[in-house]
Parts: C-alpha cells; structure tokens; sequence
C-alpha cells in the first residue's frame, strides 16, 4: 500500500481512508489487513485499486491515472460467427514492462477471482484470463470455436497434455465449469495461429503462458456474452495490472464487423456523462462552486471537462459499471467532500404523525390482555407445518425454499406457537396465562389472507370453558367488541367444548378447551383453555393506508 | 421482637407459667392436649424464646404385665387382710391368693419384717398364726406409683425399683425425655398479650380491635415469589411500540404493507436488477403453491420500470442494460425487507409533502444464531417533498438517533441498489463502540420516476432488532423471541428504560 500510494500510510488513516469509501477493516495480519468493501466498487477489491482511490482522496493525484499507452504488434481475430452462441465477446490489452513480485501475483489471481464472484456469476456472463506472453512465438492471435478433438493441450495445473473432453471429464476446472458449456460441441478457444494455446475459455488457461513472479509482459483477455461486461472487466484488469509499472496496449481485432476495431487503441476508452451543478447542489443541500465540484471530480478520480452554464461533462472508465445517473457522481463527489464535513439539517416538513388503525387495534387488545393478567409472548411468523396437525382456519402458506423443517411455512393461526410455549414451561407455577397479538397470513379462498390476531391462552390442573368466558367477556367489553357465538367448533377442542365466534365483517375466532389429544401430542401435561379471534382483517388494498 | 402465638401454644405456656419444668406427658395432661400438637407447640415456642426446652436420657421403670394384673403387692393385701393376727387358714381362704401367690406373700412379708409366724396353742390344738409386725413402708407405695404412672425415673426409688424388678414386676428401659420451662415466669396477662392479633384484617378493622393492634415492623427486601399468575407486555413489542410513537411525533404517518410480496415491489420497482444476487433462492424465501395476491401492480407501471432496468427510461440513466422480464416481476416472494412497503406507498402518490414509516417483519435465508434470525423487524421511513437534501436526511437520522439518548453519530458512504446518494448511520454504544444502526440514502431517479414521483425521497432503514438488542443490553438476538417465561417477566419496562436513559 506504501508503495502504490506513496507515501506511509498508519493503521488509524488507513481506517479512515477506507470508511470514506465504504469499506472497513476486518481483521489484520502482520504485514497485510483484510478488508470488507461494497458490492459496487469491484474497482477497489485489490490494493492497486484502493491505492488508486486514496491517492485522489488525498489529492495527492487528480483526475484519471496518466497511464502510458504504447502500440503493439500482436492482433486478435475474432471468428464471431463460430461463437454466437457461445461467448462471442473478447477484448484484450497487453501490458508490457510490469514488474511483479510473488505477492503481487497472488493479488492478481485474487482480484480476478473476485470479479468472477461479484461481476461474472461465477464466470457465467464473462471470464479473465490473464496470461505470460513472453513465451509466445507468434503474435497472431486467434479466438473462435474449435471442434472437441482439435483440441488439445497442456492445462494449467496438469502435467500433460489433454483434449477439451478429457479436460472437461478429469481436470478439477474442468469438473467445476463444465455446466457452463453443457451441450456444446465445440467450445471457444484462444490460440496463436502457431497453435500455441492460450485458454479455452471460461474453463482454464494454457500452462504455456502461465503467470509467474517473473512475467513482465503480461495480456489480459476478457471473453464472455455480455460485451458491456466484457469491456469493463478488462479495462479494469489491465489498469490494475498497469499499477504496477508498463505501457498499456488495446490489441484491437481485425475485421471490421468487431464493434472494439472501431476503438482507437491508445487511450483510455471513457464513456462521458453530463452532471448538471444545479442538481448536485439540491440533491446534497451544499452549495458548491462549478470549480469545487470539477476538483472534487478530480479526487474521485474523474476527469472531467467544464460546459456552458451549469454543466460539467464527466468522463467516466469503462469499469465504474456503478455511475449509471449522474446522481452516482453526486455521490462520488459527496464522499470527496466527506459525509464528516457535511452538516446534518433538521427540515422544516409539516406533516400530522399517526399511527396506524392496525397498530390502534392491536395495541388496544394488548394492553387489556396484559391487565387481565396474561403474559405476552413474541413469536416468529415463520413456522413449521408440523406444529399446525389440526385443522387451520386459513390454509398454510408454505415456502418452496425453506431452511429448516421447523421453519417451513407461515403460520395461520397463533396458537400452534402458543401451545409449544407453553409445553416449554408447563413445570412453571400455575396457572400459566399467556398471550400473543400479531399477524398471521394464508389462502382463504384462493387468495391471500393478512389478519392480525388475537390469542390467549390459560393452562392450569383444571381450565375449563367458564374461566376462559370469563376473561374472554372482559376481553371483549375492553376493546369494544359484541361478538356472537355460532357453530360449535370442533378442532382444535375437546367435543362440545368449543365454539366459534362471530364477529362483524366476516372476522371469525374460536373460542373453548383444547382436545386432549392435542395436548398429549405435544406434550403437554397440563389442561388449556384459549380463545383466538381475527382483530384486523385488511384489505391488501388497505393495508398501507 | 414481639412474638405472636397460637392457642395451642398459649395452653402450654400457661401450664408452664409458675416456671416449674415439666416433662412434655405432664404438660399434654395439664393442657389436655395430645402430646404432637403439646410437642408442635414446644417447639415453635422455644424458636421464639419463650420457654427453655432440654432433651435429656434416663432410665425408667415401667411396669411388667404381671403387675398390671395384680393390685397391690401380695404380701401387703396380706397385710391389710390379717388384722393384728389371723390363723394361716383363715389367712389363705380371707386374702384370695392363690397357693403360689400367698406363699410368695407370706416368703415376702417375713422377710420385709411386716408379719411373722407363730404357733400359739389353740382349742383345737396348736395353731399356726400370722401376725403383724411393721406395717408396709415404701415399697408398696412406689409400686403403686409405678402402676398408675406407667413411668418412673429409676433415680426416684432406686433400691425400691430394683426389688421389684427382680421380683418381675418393672423392667428398666433406656428413654429420652423433653423437659420444658418458661423463659421467666410469666404472669398470665403477658401470655395473654402474645394472643393477640399482629396483622390488620378485616375483623379487626371491624370489631375495633385495630385500635390496639400492634403489627410488627416489616423488613422489605425485593423479595420476588415465583408466582406467574400476573400480566405482562412483551419487551419487545413495547420498544417497538416506543420508537412507532417517537416516529409519530416527529409527523411520521404508520402504513403497512403485505408479508407476502410481488418481486415487482420488492426489487423490481426499486431498481434492484433480475441478476441481482439478493434475489437468488439463497437468498430470499419463495412460496411454494400459487396464491391470489390482488391487486397486481398496473400494466403501464410494469412498463416503465421494464423500461429503466433496460436502458434507464425517461431517467437519465443507462440502466442496468439487460432484459427485464414481466414474469420475474410478477413471482411471489417472502419479503427481504420493508422497503417494498415504501415503494407500494410511492405508488399511490401520497402528495406533494409526506412522512410515512412502518415497523415491520422481514424475511432473509440467514441461519439461526446469535447474530441473525430469519425472520427480524426492520424500522423504515420516507420522507418526500420539494427542495430536501441529503443534509435533511442526515438531520433526520440524528433527530431520530438522539430521540434514543444517542448524541454520537457518524456517517459513513454506503450503497443499496435503490438510493444515490446512500448513508450508513454509525451510532456510539457504551460497550459496543461504533454500532452500524442507519442505513439511508436518498431514492434513485431510477426508483422515483418510473413510479410518478418527482420530488427528491429520503429513505431509510433502521435493522430495529439490533437497536433493541443494543437497547436491551442482549448479546443474543434470539432472546427478542424467547420461548421462557422467566426472561420476559424480567425485563424492565422498554419506556421505564427509556426514561431512565435520558439525562
């Protein structure tokens, strides 16, 4: 880090430096610290990058790196007729004059992967390869798609020799990415027309130009479907590989249908977007001169161009996939001004607070539950179908992906949860009363069902239905409620002990003393009496007004 | 201390009061009460130091059958039957003895020196006589003592007992005896006193007897019976209750929203692409069957934002560049966050000024630990309006952090797919250090546009189940769902706790 940004750098300013750009210290080694970075700054995954970025944070460089363009000699042909269905993007840079050391190649390797991981899809919509090409006795490359058995090559990692099946079948990459060549019988593969093989991408890379400690020139090749990709991630490569001393060469494909043989080769392809100063200024709340925000553009890293008027035109690396609107420099530019220096300013925004109708309804049931003596309980909205073995009200959502048996559905009714709690401390005092008012979900009808509950429950030697009636009565005079009792229910109840009851806009509940069969299923020693009623029964419509 | 007794125990210092020790039979004779309620009494009594107890072993005589068969000792009804002098005959037919008793009688008598035999010449020639002599000493009489109290310390009569168990009428038996006496001598109006009531109670506030009522002074120590016949709110859901009332009164309007979602308001809407891997089934939970989720987002809203992922729309973005489909939009998902309620709110077009929040559950594929629950409270907020900033939304995360006691905050650059510029909120915690407790940002055009809103929108999406466990001092997050009794009867009371965290 010393050496990329140029100067000491001491473990608190490093920690700084890092929140400035969202990232923190995970833990430290003895020479190296691993860091926890965003998804969306691949960019600085790798001590060149963050080296790059801190230096324009420090203003000890502004602007896009000056890095030196050279021409070269080697040429890509692209047969992208072979590929279309395939991986029919390629671009490669060449990197001449890199000094590495073993470290550094480890970073590299590192970097990659972690751009396979956060950008590719594992290598799906694109692979790196990054390559010695010292070796190579011609400079004409080729990338097209070769039939299985005109291949054949020694893989990195292997001693011998093997064709793209063998390669495929028995080589550990080859097990680990065959799926994303399934079915095909000819697979990409970039080679120099001496029939030097570089890679078969995405799958592996040539032993003949392997990265080594030693290797100074260095190409990157970037293939895949998805060229936005393809572009960035090698852009992103080379300048990173360029971190560390050479020129850069774009090696541009012959044939005039490539859309990259139209690209000049010797600068740093950028794409431009317009930021509109009036905007910045409203959106942070800081009124920043065109002059500050263009130097601060600098620190970001970008360069950038002044227009008439408010505008400044923004030139933009291929690799910063995540500027997508201006209000992405907004931010980089906020972060170079530092969230510490900006003051925090309490609007002045009249608006009546409320709380919901829901929340009235359930608070009401909550506090009359409590003074009548019941013990609240908070459970989760996720549960197992298990603990649900008797009849639902409301048919049980379940999840096509759960994590656990005891976590696969939504429960439908409180009670399940409540009768397990229960059972968990029956060897407490008696009697036990408990409660719960809350949401539960299912299909009533084919439709989706959101109702906020209410359930409570008393377990003791004896609980009969004239102690629940009791507190069921109160309940009910608390909160406002003149229910009727229809039907006689039958689960979860022993017969002629439990009741439905009524309530208006269709809302029912259930009211009685549990079967013992239910209790003995679950293990519980003890009698419980309960009630459980539908308190809130929105409409999705009316749900969030 | 003044004691208070019980009846029983007011019998038995009675009987005690001229502080003469007694044995535990003689008290259970004096009060007429049986020797275990006598025994009970004992004891309660000299915990309370009113009367000494001592427990000691000696050896008693009891009485063997024989003696109990007999009334006296046969060589003193003997005696008694003789008069001055009697013939041997007439003796034997006169005292009903039988031969071996009388002859036993007069072997005994002789040799106590109570009668002799003489031959005396009569009319019918000589004639054997019994006459007195001395009359019957202790011997007899500490038989009958035996007799009647079944019971006597052998130091009383030594040398009388020992004669009459070698004639087979006492055995001695090895036995522990409880002997009590009152403390002091206690005048009968002092053990009256110890009668009397020491608790007020509805007789006496009724019958005036509270007038001389002495209660004892009551010594409180936080003493907590296990009884769980009581009521109480769950901590939790009061802390959440708490910050929904704080967010109230700083003009916040409560909406909610569906647990199930489309993934159209759950990502789509909010610009999070269809690769994205928040989406993957790794990720989030998806339902399983087919249920009616009425109504579906419109057809021209579905349009515009298919419209921004590609290519950025009417935004001003380049979008995401890749193809949208419909039928992703429209799959059902658990939701992963509360956020799909703020977009559903923008949705209806809540005006040209608003605050609204929810406080809610929210759904991710973590594993259960210490740290993570499947299933967590998410506390979420938008504000919309013309001319706010992102300095507004930073004012707003601190009015709300310091509405918690929080003064330290700091502001670190974060990112979520759906706001630019993005926040993350640190707060100071006493033993946490630096705590991540705000997420916020302002909602991309990408976002806005496509939903009809023009006006900039402060967002933000405080993880409340962390707050509460910094709140509630908890190190494990399951805690907040605990399936014991005992942990939520214990928990102080989240507004006693706010109140009492504030300066």
């Amino acid at each position: 880090m010393t050496r990329i940004v140029g100067r000491e750098i001491g473990d608190a300013e490093f920690e700084e430096l890092l929140f400035n750009f969202k990232g923190e210290v995970q833990s430290r080694g003895t020479s190296t610290v691993a860091v926890e970075l965003n998804a969306d700054r691949v960019d600085l995954m790798c001590s060149a990058g963050l080296g790059r970025a801190f230096k324009g944070f420090l203003g000890l460089e502004l602007g896009f790196p000056r890095y030196p363009f050279a021409e070269t000699d080697f040429t890509l042909d692209v047969d992208t007729s072979s590929l279309r269905e395939k991986r029919p993007f390629m671009v490669a840079y060449l990197v001449k004059g890199v000094r590495l050391d073993e470290i550094s190649v480890r970073e590299l390797i590192d970097f990659q992967e972690r751009m396979h991981q956060i950008l590719s899809g594992n290598r799906l919509r694109f692979a790196i390869g990054v390559h010695d090409v010292s070796r190579l006795a011609s400079h004409r490359l080729t990338y097209r798609a070769v039939g299985s058995s005109n291949i054949s090559f020694i893989p990195l990692g292997a001693e011998r020799e093997m064709n793209a099946d063998q390669i495929l079948a028995e080589h550990p990459k080859g097990q680990e990415f065959s799926h994303l060549v399934a079915g095909w019988n000819s697979y990409p593969l970039l080679a120099t027309d001496a029939g030097e093989v570089l890679s078969m991408p995405p799958i592996i890379n040539g032993s003949l130009t392997q990265l080594t400690a030693h290797s100074s020139s260095l190409m990157v090749d970037v293939t895949g479907t998805d060229l936005t990709l393809v572009r960035s991630a090698a852009q992103l490569m080379a300048f990173t590989i360029a971190e560390f001393g050479g020129t850069i060469a774009k090696i541009l494909p012959s044939g005039a249908a490539d859309v990259e043989a139209a690209k000049p080769a010797n600068l740093p392809e950028m794409r431009e977007m317009e930021l509109d100063c009036d905007y910045l200024r409203g959106i942070l709340g800081l009124p920043l001169k065109k002059s500050s925000i263009k130097s601060l553009l600098g620190r970001a890293r970008f360069d950038s161009v002044s227009q008439r008027g408010n505008r400044i035109m923004a030139k933009v690396p291929l690799y910063r996939l995540d500027i997508m609107h201006q209000v992405d420099l907004i931010e980089d530019v906020a972060m170079m001004y530092g969230y510490q220096n900006i003051r925090p300013e309490k609007p002045y925004h009249a608006t009546d607070g409320s709380l919901h109708t829901i929340t009235l309804v359930t608070e009401g049931a909550r506090r009359s539950l409590s003074s009548l003596g019941f013990i609240e309980v908070n459970n989760m909205l996720l549960c197992a179908s298990s603990a649900s073995f008797w009849s639902q009200p409301l048919d049980m959502i379940r999840l096509s992906n759960p994590m656990s048996h005891d976590m696969d559905s939504l429960r439908s009714s409180l009670l399940p949860g409540l009768l397990s709690f229960l059972t968990k401390n029956q060897n407490r005092p008696k009697p036990i009363h408990i409660f719960e008012v809350g949401p539960v979900v299912g299909i009533r009808d084919g439709s989706y069902v959101q109702s906020y509950n209410a359930c409570a429950l008393v377990c003791d030697n004896v609980a009969t239905c004239d102690i629940i009636e009791d507190f069921f009565a109160q309940f009910c005079l608390d909160i406002g409620l003149t229910p009727s009792f229809g039907d006689r229910a039958g689960d979860p109840f022993l017969a002629g002990r439990g009741s439905i009851i009524l309530l208006p806009d269709q809302r029912q509940g259930r009211i009685g003393e549990v079967s013992p069969e239910i209790l003995r299923r679950i293990g519980l020693d003890y009698p419980v009496a309960c009630f459980e009623l539908e308190l809130c029964l929105p409409t999705l419509r009316r749900l969030t007004y | 201390m003044v004691a208070n007794i019980t009846e029983n125990e007011e019998r038995v210092l009675l009987a005690l009061k001229d502080g003469v020790e007694r044995n535990l039979e003689e008290v259970a004779k004096t009060t007429g009460l049986p020797d275990s309620a006598v025994a009970s009494a004992i004891e309660s009594l000299s915990m309370k130091n009113l009367l000494k107890k001592s427990t000691s072993s000696a050896v008693f005589a009891e009485p063997t059958e024989r003696a109990m068969r007999i009334s006296s000792l046969p060589e003193d009804s003997l005696y008694a039957t003789i008069g001055e002098s009697m013939t041997l005959s007439a003796a034997k037919s006169e005292s009903h003895l039988d031969d071996q008793s009388f002859n036993a009688a007069l072997a005994w008598g002789i040799k106590r020196g109570l009668i002799r035999l003489v031959q005396v010449d009569g009319q019918e020639g000589v004639e054997r006589r019994i006459e007195r002599l001395n009359p019957p000493q202790k011997l007899g009489e500490v038989f009958q003592r035996l007799k009647e109290q079944r019971r006597l310390p052998v130091n009383e009569a030594p040398a009388e007992l020992e004669i009459l168990k070698e004639r087979q009428l006492a055995a001695l038996k090895q036995r522990s005896e409880v002997r009590v006496r009152a403390g002091a001598e206690l005048s009968e109006g002092y053990i009256r006193s110890l009668r009397r009531p020491t608790v007020l109670s509805h007789k006496t506030l009724v019958d005036g007897s509270y007038r001389t009522l002495e209660v004892p002074p009551y010594q409180y120590a936080l003493r907590r019976k296990a009884s769980f016949h009581r009521g109480k709110n769950h901590f939790y859901l009061e802390f959440l209750q708490m910050v929904k009332e704080t967010l109230v009164a700083m003009g916040f309007e409560e909406m909610y929203g569906p647990y199930i979602e489309y993934e159209f308001w759950n990502f789509d809407a909010l610009f999070v692409p269809q690769n994205h891997i928040a989406r993957e089934a790794h990720q989030s939970y998806a339902i399983s069957g087919d249920p009616h989720l009425p109504p579906a987002p419109a057809k021209d809203l579905m349009r515009n934002v298919g419209e921004v992922h590609a290519a950025g729309g009417t935004t001003g973005s380049i979008g995401w560049g890749s193809h949208w489909s419909p039928e992703i939009a429209l799959r059902l998902v658990l939701r992963s966050h509360t956020t799909s309620v703020s977009a559903r709110k923008l949705g209806e077009h809540p005006g040209d000024a608003y605050k609204f929040f929810t406080i809610d559950r929210n759904f991710r594929r973590d594993p259960l630990d210490a740290t993570h629950l499947p299933e967590f409270q998410q506390c979420e907020g938008i504000v919309g309006g013309e001319h706010l900033t992102f300095r507004n939304l930073l004012g707003f995360l601190e009015e709300f952090a310091r509405s918690f006691g929080v003064t330290k905050i700091r502001f670190k650059p974060g990112y979520f797919p759906f706001t630019e510029p993005s926040v993350e909120a640190y707060i100071y915690h006493e033993n946490l250090g630096w705590v991540e407790a705000a997420p916020g940002g302002m909602f991309r055009p990408e976002v806005t546009v496509p939903l009809g809103i023009t006006h900039p929108v402060l967002a933000w999406g405080i993880g409340i189940t962390r707050f509460a466990m910094a709140y509630y001092g908890l190190n494990d997050i399951r805690e907040l769902v605990t399936q014991d009794l005992e942990t939520i009867l214990l928990k102080e009371e989240a507004v006693s706790k706010f109140a009492n965290n504030r300066d």
